[in-house]
């Protein structure tokens, strides 16, 4: 790119100063789209607060996860239990909000080895192409002929059940879509002038990959991270209803749902309070997630 | 076409080989041995000759290569071993519990798209109205709502309060109808979205706009260009969902205590039977690669412009 070039875009799209700044200048047109979406920015808040009440739990909960009250077994929502209690008398909210920590840490978890792995066979596969290549995206083609619950299960029954063994189970099932938009990414970035540029002024592989090309799949992987939780929250709960996940008494969203299936006729609140939790959580991240996409990308909408 | 048919094909192996593969060594991962496994099964317990000849007769005294072939022979024979649990074997055990989870996820795709398809068709011509926002809402709630509790909401509603269908089991129609909405509901919500998108699409090309022009009622326009768009994605979707059909009925199949391969599945894992687990997961790996294989065939014959990459 010749010095004239560069002095001919500033000239389009404003004073030269805003040539230098085109990346701050882009993140403000991004808050600013996004900022206007209000749903969006709806589904942040409620995630957030999610999040913290789960954090918080300790303080907010009105009592322990596992505290037992004998005298309100099965009691129908009310003053004193505003979710109701279980058959062993325990306050669903408390279960709830302690729920939140081991759902949630499930899809962050998940959500962080998908991601790392995802991303760094996707960088490597986009960047040195070859057999490399080949190899890397041919297993990935393995691993997607298997359904992802199919191959979350298949993961589940080697490790055995557990949340490490769904953390881990979800998030490699999860592994072939970061690779497939990362290698994508990489290979759009590949082929522009500042990266030739990097290599001209002898840049580490290292250096190029992590300083020019990575911030380059930023958007479509943060895009991927956040329906990839949604979808890793849901997996996971999925895997403790079905008994292979966290096992009772500890609290968790879908181990508490498959526990309120026998009352669903006496005390259908064990069923309707952690169902709504989920849902209220990967609503908000979807909502959020499409906002993302929409403010990244604005020709997507 | 002739050339895209026979390197699409040639792409399949390679995937095949793979999963083979994974589906051998994930035998092979499982912690501890497998002779020890099946000797706790057994209430005397084994002596080691008896589990020395167990180890023989399951072949795993070979070379894993030698291992890996038999497997391979057997599983071309179709014979997968025998559940050490109920001592079946592994083909007849899922092939009997097939056409119940195909009925059900016939019955939930055929929900999804019926439904799906209507409300992003009617979201994208009736844009920006209540008639779009509330068919988003309902997409947004798919994508949002667990399969799991979805199943058991209906059962409380339907079953417990309004007592139209009953709780578990029953026969016919009545007892699929709760499932399939429950299994269907995420995919119709996908549907929705794609549909929607790439109707709106087609509403900006110009050769809409000329159909309007040279005075096309709005109704053949539909009829003859928005629905043909409509249909591109559902035929897509239906490839890609049938995997997530599959994953999801493991879960609704348990909600609704419905026979099936997905119950089986669970159970298997539970038992820690491996060998039925090994036989349903390359069963379930076959039927998506082969129904992946035959859609992309089927675009070559729909769109003859699609040719590989």
């Amino acid at each position: 790119m010749t010095p004239q070039m560069v002095q001919g875009d500033a000239v389009l799209i404003g004073p030269p100063h805003a040539a230098r700044g085109l990346a701050p200048n882009r993140a403000r047109l991004f808050a600013l789209r996004f900022m206007r979406n209000r749903s969006a920015v709806v589904g942040g808040i409620i995630f957030a607060m999610v999040g913290l009440t789960a954090i918080l739990a300790p303080t907010l909960a009105p009592t322990a996860p596992d505290a037992q009250d004998f005298s309100a077994m099965l009691a129908p929502p009310g003053a004193s239990h505003p979710f109701g209690t279980d058959e062993q008398g325990r306050d669903l909210l408390s279960r709830v909000i302690y729920g939140g920590r081991i759902s949630l840490r499930i899809g962050v978890i998940a959500v962080c080895i998908a991601a790392g792995a995802g991303v760094l066979l996707g960088l490597i596969a986009g960047y040195y192409a070859g057999w490399v290549d080949s190899l890397i995206m041919r297993w990935m083609d393995v691993m997607l002929a298997f359904p992802s619950m199919l191959l979350a299960l298949a993961v589940v029954s080697m490790l055995g059940s557990g949340i490490t063994p769904v953390m881990i189970a979800v998030g490699v099932s999860s592994i072939p879509q970061f690779t497939r938009v990362a290698r994508g990414s990489v290979l759009t970035a590949k082929e522009t002038d500042y990266v030739a540029a990097a290599h001209v002024v002898g840049c580490s592989t290292a250096r190029i990959l992590g300083r020019h090309i990575l911030p380059n799949i930023f958007a479509p992987i943060m895009v991927l991270i956040t329906t990839g939780m949604a979808a890793a929250i849901i997996t996971g709960a999925a895997l403790s209803f079905l008994g292979l996940g966290a096992q009772p008494p500890t609290a968790e969203w879908g181990n508490m749902l498959s526990n309120g299936r026998v009352y669903l006729e006496n005390a259908p609140w064990i069923t309707v309070f952690p169902g709504l939790a989920i849902m209220t959580s990967v609503m908000a991240i979807n909502l959020f997630g499409d906002g993302l996409r929409d403010a990244l990308d604005p020709q997507l909408k | 076409m002739g050339a895209y048919i026979v390197r699409r094909l040639g792409a399949t192996v390679p995937v095949l080989f793979g999963v083979s593969v994974l589906v051998f060594a994930m035998l092979h991962a499982v912690p501890g041995d497998l002779v020890s496994l099946i000797a706790l099964r057994s209430f005397a317990g084994l002596t080691p000759a008896q589990e020395n000849r167990i180890r023989h007769q399951l072949g795993l005294d070979r070379p894993l290569v030698v291992q890996y072939g038999q497997f391979v022979a057997g599983a071309l024979r179709g014979d997968l071993g025998r559940s050490y649990y109920t001592n079946q074997r592994v083909t007849s055990a899922v092939l009997e519990q097939l056409p119940a989870t195909l009925e059900l996820a016939g019955a939930g795709l055929t929900f999804a798209v019926v439904i799906g398809g209507a409300l992003g068709l009617v979201a994208a011509l009736r844009r920006d109205t209540w008639m779009d926002s509330a068919a988003m809402v309902f997409s947004l709630g798919g994508l949002s709502i667990p399969m799991f509790w979805s199943g058991l909401m209906l059962i409380y509603l339907f079953a417990v309060r309004l007592r139209w269908v009953p709780v578990v089991g029953g026969t016919g129609w009545a007892a699929l109808v709760l499932p399939a909405l429950a299994l269907g509901y995420d995919a119709a919500a996908f549907i929705a979205r794609m549909v929607r998108s790439s109707v709106l699409e087609v509403l900006r090309q110009e050769y809409v706009r000329i159909a309007y022009a040279k005075g096309l009622s709005p109704r053949a326009v539909t009829m003859r260009h928005v629905l043909k768009a409509a249909m591109i994605p559902i035929v897509t979707l239906v490839g890609l969902h049938a995997g997530r059909l599959l994953g999801g009925a493991v879960v609704v199949e348990t909600v609704f205590a419905r026979q099936g391969i997905g119950r089986l599945a669970v159970e298997a894992i539970l038992y820690k039977d491996y060998f039925l687990v090994q036989g349903i997961v390359l069963l379930a790996a076959l039927i998506y690669v082969l129904l992946n294989l035959s859609i992309d065939l089927s675009y070559a014959w729909l769109d003859p412009r699609i040719h590989y990459q």
